[in-house]
């Protein structure tokens, strides 16, 4: 927060302007690959939206953008549903995989919480494998993409892109109103000390519910806008796998704490250098993935907690106790240091 | 002192991180000598002691038998043989108090038969720690846990050995035993020992010398009867 | 009758289970991680395994040769990664994911996307007796197992290294004090780690599967589950949770109609949050104060 706040609102604005006048310079292969990024960085603002707030780690989000590209795929091939409801059907089964899923993770966490959501994540290509006359299993399932509405003057890539971008731009407003209201006050001095936080009134398990369903319906609404833009998934579609899970992790590192910028940023770096990595073999994509994560992690000075939404000056959180992240050995006998020079006595 | 000090501290320098706790600490422990650390909550004693043993950062000097053990490793010093016996004990809860004990001469290399000769001896002066040998040593009470703490540190050979806060949590009478205790190893055995306490009166009648430590630096320092005969000294520094 | 055969055969997968499982209880306490490239390490000793054999050596030396490079491997991994991440916030856990990823790769690059057989440790054939077919791999891979339990179980009451090993893995810093090079400790025990997960990747051979990049996915997943039933600190735990694992995948697999292979996960999913929720440290595991 070293800028002020003009500044950040005049970047935030600028950047946004060239969000939207992008896909008019490019040709459509370079638009659809933007469109991916959008989609790539509204789940990144999903996780984003659970580390930032609670300081916990998800690997299983990968699962919730596969719920959430699946249910809108299935609805829409066999169902016939009108795409609009099966990408609102998807994304809100998304949160409901993830409430069901906040509940444990108000007593499982740390560890414990990675190793959940990571068989959650390693489950649902075994599910969709399994279920493979409805979902395709690994020959994938084809599902009829977003197309410009009658009498536009917009290509479809270019419809894609606007969709894709506008459902990034509304959720990065939920998260930033989120943020300032008094719920995300709340949050943030749950994540600091929950002990202190409930004295305060604060009601963890609604909260940390709430926090973990809404986390989870923006990653499946990424999950069901990739199935309708890209049009084409499958149980190997490395954003179902733990791949995914890696993807969103990555890009979370990579773009740091910033609600547009952040996921943004990552998630272009995540989708676009693999990308040349990639060219000789696939595999050297998931390679410099894993590569990448373990690089920043020991190189970032401040790790994961250093995503954490820090708390802003004017709305000072209640003035509670230390971060528990920093109580880590404790000294038996430091003292404040005055330094009086008092000669030493000798006796005898 | 006409000999060469056993330990040498010169000019030392500890922090945690930020915290400067250690402000050019100077002392010396002589071959066979007994000498007692004093100093009020948050002195810096612990500090002290864990810096000279290796366990903190530092900066000045610090020898130990003609060797410069500043920049050494936790093992090599107590290879060394400057052996510590830590606050709150530091025995292992989950493993046997045998196991306890054979974890002592970790840093030597003896053979199996020889360490269970060793072992005997120990138990010898601490018949508990027979009796005990196959439990757990978190089951063991607080005093029991003391003379294992020391027992195992007696496994390292030691030509010196470091106590803190020996008396922490325990009953005067368990006390007073784990002080005696010290003495006959003391003389018994010719042991150099620097013990850090809060109980001065104790800790001065077994003690050669004492330093005074306050807010990181060293205040006083002489022979422990003169110390424990100055009123004012006593008023001032240990508050009795 | 169908029901006893799905035991017998739950019972080998079981054995696999309880090895992977074990290599992450000794990882997870020497570090207090959980290695969840664990299945990936094994799978790329495997990968290994094959590729000796096709150099000639037959599978026992294959193996062994493989289960020391490992050793060195999985050490290696805990000096290079895993001990810088050691102290920070949530990052191993992260890190572990990044290995994990980075493990996969490294299979599916150097070994290929075929799945390739490796020739069994074990004669073919076996025995039937009341109608239940016991293949002589499927012995051997229990009996195996049940060997290097042992060997391992020896090594920590026994021997010297082991002693330090348990004292690191009770309480460090009191490890230190007493001059047990603890950083060590760590290193030995991430590379016990890996060699025990080459003898749960090889013995997964000798039950019927082929070495590809994804053979331990599900194991991982079942270990996991095994880890989770018995305590994050307790082998013994890790043995019995990987042989109810084991039985349960048979069993539910076997006579639930509808239930494949892979749902199977589903089921591991599930016990492990129960158990999560009303018993954190497992059948086996001693309560202790949370390490995050």
């Amino acid at each position: 927060m070293s800028e002020s706040r003009p500044v950040r609102a005049a970047a935030n604005a600028a950047l946004v302007l060239a969000l939207v006048l992008v896909p008019l310079f490019f040709e459509p292969f370079r638009v659809t690959q933007f469109t991916q990024i959008l989609v790539v960085a509204i789940a990144v603002a999903g996780l984003n939206l659970l580390t930032g707030f609670t300081g916990q780690v998800s690997v299983g989000h990968s699962a919730f953008f596969g719920i959430g590209a699946y249910v809108t795929g299935v609805l829409i091939v066999h169902a016939g549903v009108p795409m609009t409801a099966a990408i609102i059907a998807g994304t809100l089964s998304g949160g409901i995989a993830g409430a069901l899923f906040g509940i444990p993770s108000l007593r499982i966490k740390g560890t414990h919480l990675a190793i959940v959501t990571l068989v959650l994540a390693a489950s649902l290509p075994a599910v969709l494998s399994t279920f493979s006359e409805i979902t395709g299993g690994t020959e994938g399932l084809r599902v009829p993409r977003i197309t410009p509405p009658r009498g536009s003057f917009l290509a479809a890539d270019q419809t894609r892109y606007y969709v894709v971008l506008g459902a990034l731009l509304l959720v990065v407003l939920g998260v930033f109103m989120l943020d300032r209201s008094r719920t995300g006050r709340a949050l943030r001095a749950l994540g600091d000390n929950e002990i202190a936080a409930v004295t305060y009134g604060v009601r963890p398990m609604r909260l940390r519910i709430g926090v973990f369903a809404a986390s989870s319906t923006i990653t499946a609404l990424a999950g069901a806008l990739f199935a309708v833009t890209s049009g084409f998934i499958s149980s190997t579609t490395s954003y179902m796998t733990i791949v995914g899970s890696i993807v969103f992790l990555t890009a979370l590192v990579i773009g740091g704490r910033a609600l547009l910028a952040g996921p943004l940023a990552g998630a272009a770096i995540a989708e676009l250098l693999p990308a040349q990595i990639s060219r000789y073999s696939p595999e050297w994509a998931n390679f410099a993935y894993g590569a990448i994560l373990i690089a920043l992690l020991l190189l970032a000075p401040g790790g994961i907690s250093s995503l954490r939404f820090r708390r802003r000056r004017s709305h000072p959180a209640p003035h509670v106790l230390p971060a528990p992240l920093q109580q880590e050995e404790t000294p038996h006998d430091t003292d404040d240091t005055r330094d009086q020079a008092q000669p030493t006595t000798r006796i005898g | 002192m006409p000999l060469v000090p056993l330990l040498d501290v010169d000019n030392l320098h500890a922090r945690y991180g930020q915290a400067r706790v250690l402000h050019g600490v100077s002392l010396t422990v002589s071959p066979g000598e007994v000498v007692v650390l004093l100093g009020a909550n948050g002195a810096g004693k612990t500090t002290l002691l864990r810096a000279i043993t290796g366990h903190v950062e530092r900066t000045g000097s610090i020898k130990f038998a003609g060797t410069d053990i500043t920049r050494a490793s936790p093992a090599a010093i107590v290879s060394l043989g400057l052996v510590q016996v830590p606050e709150g004990r530091g025995t292992f809860a989950d493993l046997t108090v045998q196991e306890n004990l054979r974890l002592g001469a970790y840093t030597r290399r003896v053979t199996a038969a020889a360490l269970a000769l060793e072992i005997s001896e120990i138990v010898e002066r601490f018949p508990i720690l027979g009796e005990r040998a196959g439990q757990r040593a978190g089951l063991l009470s607080g005093g029991e846990q003391q003379m294992l703490a020391i027992g195992r540190a007696l496994l390292a050979r030691p030509r010196l050995l470091v106590l803190d806060e020996p008396s922490l949590g325990l009953a005067p009478t368990v006390t007073r035993a784990v002080f005696d205790t010290l003495r006959e190893l003391h003389d018994e055995q010719g042991l150099s020992l620097l013990v850090v306490e809060q109980n001065a009166d104790l800790s001065l009648g077994i003690a050669d010398r004492a330093y005074v430590l306050e807010a990181g630096e060293i205040q006083v320092d002489g022979p422990a009867a003169a110390i424990r005969d100055d009123a004012g000294l006593r008023r001032a520094y240990l508050g009795y | 009758m169908l029901a006893l055969q799905l035991l017998v055969d739950g019972v080998g997968k079981g054995a696999i289970y309880a090895a992977l499982a074990l290599a992450i209880v000794v990882a997870h306490r020497s570090t207090g991680l959980i290695n969840f490239a664990q299945g990936e390490f094994a799978t790329l000793s495997a990968m290994l395994t094959v590729a000796l054999t096709g150099l000639g050596l037959g599978v026992w030396p294959a193996l062994a040769v493989a289960a020391a490079a490992s050793f060195a491997a999985g050490a290696l991994i805990q000096v290079v990664i895993v001990r810088p991440a050691m102290r920070r916030d949530l990052v191993p856990v992260v890190i572990m994911i990044g290995l994990y990823v980075c493990a996969n790769a490294i299979g599916q690059l150097t070994f290929g996307q075929n799945p390739r057989p490796l020739e069994g440790l074990f004669p073919a054939g076996g025995l039937v007796f009341g109608g239940i077919r016991v293949q002589w791999s499927l012995i051997g891979v229990i009996l195996l197992q049940a060997v290097v339990i042992t060997a391992l179980t020896l090594f920590f009451v026994r021997t010297k290294i082991g002693l330090g090993f348990r004292a690191v893995a009770t309480a460090p810093e009191a490890s230190r004090v007493a001059g047990i090079p603890v950083e060590r400790m760590h290193m030995i025990g991430w590379g016990i780690a890996a060699a025990l997960g080459a003898v749960a990747g090889v013995s997964l051979t000798n039950l019927g599967v082929y070495v590809e990049s994804h053979m331990m996915t599900t194991v991982l997943v079942y270990s996991l589950a095994a880890v989770t039933i018995g305590g994050f600190d307790s082998a013994l735990g890790a043995i019995v949770g990987g042989a109810i694992m084991g039985v349960v995948e048979s069993l539910v697999t076997g006579l639930v109609p509808g239930v494949s292979g892979d749902v199977g996960i589903l089921v591991s999913l599930t016990i492990i949050v129960l158990i999560l929720l009303s018993r954190p440290q497992g059948l086996f595991g001693r309560e202790r104060v949370a390490r995050v």
